[in-house]
């Protein structure tokens, strides 16, 4: 057995086992979502009142792009690769994922990435700014030509271009792992058909991550080009148009909105049969229309840019194309209501966070059919009737999509159950919080509130509305302070766990919590879609022996992925400090931990 | 897809082959670059261009990504995103240059 299977700092540092790097995703990430978290309630206590004066406009713009930056980029996307880590290969029937070494590159990456981009919150007084924050102010999706350097000469959005480029190649360096993982590494017997549907939707949004990253990836460079090297690619005095990097963001945004919505899905199909004690109804369907939202994602982006002007044409197809992607996301929905109906349902903890998942997401699915109208978003854009549509999807959709697969796998990650008193306490405080939050906005915007604003006026007779609204901030965070005492009290005080706590059909209940280095003692054949449930033609798979019949290897740790990853940071600070030689050292540092990575005898 | 989960494999080419393919890769970049400069060729530029640039294209994903050799179920995997990224990028290049638009069909751009 590895070094990376002991205990110590060294042990983690150098680890390559799916599992530690999945639990190394879960905490980085929850991280980063606390950190979102405060910057989100820094932006409700401002606009708890009219006329705020907690924080000044610059500082706003700031917490505003931050904590969309953060919330997407640091906290859900990685919050569902923890998963991908940790679940996978054990839904799979895999020893590990197909290039290990890789998956920590993939997470050091996506660390060093983070840490950079965070940064940016102290990193004033290098920079001779006179203020302390620097970091990127010019909202989430960064549009030029606010990002040029005429507009923004600070390191700003220097910080946002380059964190971004780098976590792109954490993401794709795990997309192509994982793709590459599900399609070859699975158990014999385990056809595409029989694949647990997070594992399904772990597919499809893998592939839409190495199909859509590429393309913020020439945008950014782009961007890169007109800042440090005086290109005008989005310059519009030069000939150039904004609306490039719009087309550019967009192409990539919209499939990014399926990355984070897909996991979610995924950990829904899975968690509703467990505790229906029922088979996902329509299987296939689901598959599919999983399938159908991954291609479709691609034909709707200019539904973000409906008031840009495109013409009608333009306008009527994305209008249609936005309206007909409802559809398998629809067909999703009555799948997920007819497997819980008739079903033998146990109301744990995970179920209510999948069932609030189904109700949210409706709310910030018709929202979003709302935008599909070019009319009816004229009226809508830019106010926060869409960051109503946007929180009802990411929150009240990714969060408890993901939330329920805390509950769910959490005793299989630690081999500790969390606590279901605490659990449904935090359920309900976050479902009231969310929606005392994130409704009113809907009525805010109409009203005609923009978002994006540091403050208002009273005369907008908005202010109570907005008063509830940080109410249900305050209420959510509460509830997230819940969680967190959850997590914590389940290292000594959670109940342990069995290997199969739920009772769950897939592979990973038949081994124990959390499991041996090794995964599976035994590779098990699969011989059914719910291997560990009797169906009309199958018997309940045997579950492999506890102890290994034969000496099982597994490969050692690596040095070489976290060092090869820490060159690319290093490279980000000769564009931030505009020292050219920081590049070569950064660029030296990478390269030598790709050649010894290459030359390492791993499997020894 | 194989009944135990893996992807059917056909024989890869032997390195004989791959120097073929390096050499049929030198021969289209200098017909790329001949082109250029034959006068006849000046009408047709960018088809021929963009014929070359296909073939070279064909060539490195059938042999050096081995979708030739692999199963036919990668094939599938790389060719419907590369059919959907095709049609995205006319889609963006019709929407960019107004061509969708009103304004675009009335030549006002």
């Amino acid at each position: 057995m590895s070094e990376a299977t002991g205990g110590g700092l060294k042990s983690w540092l150098t680890t390559t086992d799916h599992k530690r790097i999945g639990l190394l995703y879960f905490w980085t990430a929850f991280a980063f979502f606390l950190v979102g978290g405060v910057e989100a309630l820094v932006i409700r206590l401002q606009l708890a009142h009219p006329d705020g004066h907690l924080v000044g406009a610059e500082t706003y713009n700031q917490l505003f792009t931050m904590h969309g930056t953060t919330m997407i980029f640091l906290a859900l996307m990685p919050l569902g690769s923890s998963f991908f880590n940790y679940i996978v290969p054990l839904q799979i029937g895999a020893r590990d994922v197909a290039f290990p070494r890789l998956n920590a590159f993939s997470y050091w990456v996506f660390l060093f990435g983070g840490l950079l981009l965070n940064a940016s919150w102290f990193a004033g007084p290098l920079f001779h700014a006179g203020v302390l924050n620097v970091a990127p102010d010019a909202g989430w999706f960064g549009y030029a030509n606010l990002t040029e350097r005429q507009y923004s000469p600070g390191p700003n959005i220097d910080f946002w271009l380059l964190g971004l480029q780098i976590l792109g190649i954490s993401s794709l360096a795990a997309g192509f792992n994982f793709v590459v993982t599900i399609l070859n590494l699975r158990a014999p017997g385990l056809k595409m058909m029989r694949l647990p549907t997070f594992s399904w939707m772990t597919l499809v949004t893998n592939f839409l991550i190495i199909t859509a990253f590429p393309v913020i990836t020439v945008g950014l460079l782009f961007l890169m080009f007109d800042r440090f090297f005086g290109t005008h690619f989005y310059v519009r005095e030069a000939g150039a148009t904004p609306v490039l990097w719009q087309h550019l963001f967009w192409l990539f945004g919209h499939p990014e909105v399926y990355i984070l919505i897909l996991p979610a899905m995924g950990i829904v199909s899975d968690v509703l049969p467990t505790f229906s004690r029922k088979p996902l109804f329509g299987y296939t369907v689901v598959v599919y229309s999983g399938i159908l939202i991954g291609f479709m994602g691609w034909g709707v982006w200019s539904h973000h840019m409906f008031s840009v002007g495109l013409g009608p044409i333009a306008d009527s197809v994305f209008a249609a194309t936005t309206m007909l992607i409802a559809v398998p996301t629809g067909v999703k929905i009555f799948n997920w209501i007819a497997t819980l109906w008739g079903g033998d349902i146990r109301g744990t903890t995970a179920l209510h966070f999948a069932v609030g998942f189904i109700a949210m997401f409706i709310i910030g699915g018709l929202s979003g059919v709302s935008h599909a109208s070019p009319p009816a978003d004229l009226q809508q854009t830019d106010s926060y009737y869409v960051v109503a549509h946007i929180h009802y999807v990411f929150f009240g959709g990714t969060i408890f999509g993901l939330f329920a697969g805390i509950y769910y796998w959490w005793p299989k990650m630690t081999g500790r159950l969390l606590d279901e008193t605490l659990g449904k306490v935090h359920f309900w405080l976050q479902f009231i919080g969310m929606n005392l939050a994130f409704f009113p906005m809907h009525f805010i915007g109409l009203l005609g509130m923009p978002r994006r604003v540091y403050t208002y006026s009273p005369d907008l007779g908005v202010s109570d509305l907005n008063l509830v609204s940080t109410i249900g901030a305050l209420l959510i965070g509460l509830s997230i302070l819940i969680l967190v005492a959850n997590l914590w009290r389940s290292r000594t005080h959670g109940a342990p766990a069995s290997n199969d706590p739920w009772g769950g059909a897939t592979l990973e209940w038949g081994i124990p919590s959390p499991p041996p280095p090794y995964n599976f003692s035994v590779i098990p054949t699969v011989e059914s879609r719910l291997p560990r449930w009797r169906t009309e033609r199958h018997g309940p798979m045997k579950d492999p022996p506890a102890r290994p019949p034969a000496p099982i290897h597994m490969p050692g740790g690596s040095w070489w992925p976290i060092v090869a990853a820490f060159g690319l940071p290093v490279m980000a600070l000769a564009p931030l400090t505009h020292t050219l030689w920081v590049v070569f050292v950064g660029a030296a540092i990478l390269l030598f931990g790709i050649y010894r990575w290459a030359f390492e005898p791993f499997e020894v | 897809m194989a009944e135990d989960g893996h992807a059917g494999e056909r024989a890869h080419p032997t390195a004989g082959v791959y120097l073929r393919v390096a050499a049929a890769l030198v021969v289209l970049t200098v017909l790329e670059v001949g082109v250029f400069y034959v006068p006849a060729f000046h009408a047709v530029l960018v088809p021929t261009l963009l014929v070359l640039s296909a073939a070279k294209f064909s060539l490195v994903v059938m042999f050096y990504m081995h979708l030739k050799a692999d199963s036919r179920f990668f094939t599938f995997l790389f060719g419907a995103p590369l059919l959907l990224a095709t049609g995205v990028l006319v889609a963006l290049l019709l929407l960019f240059f107004g061509a969708l638009t009103l304004r675009g069909a009335a030549g006002g751009g």
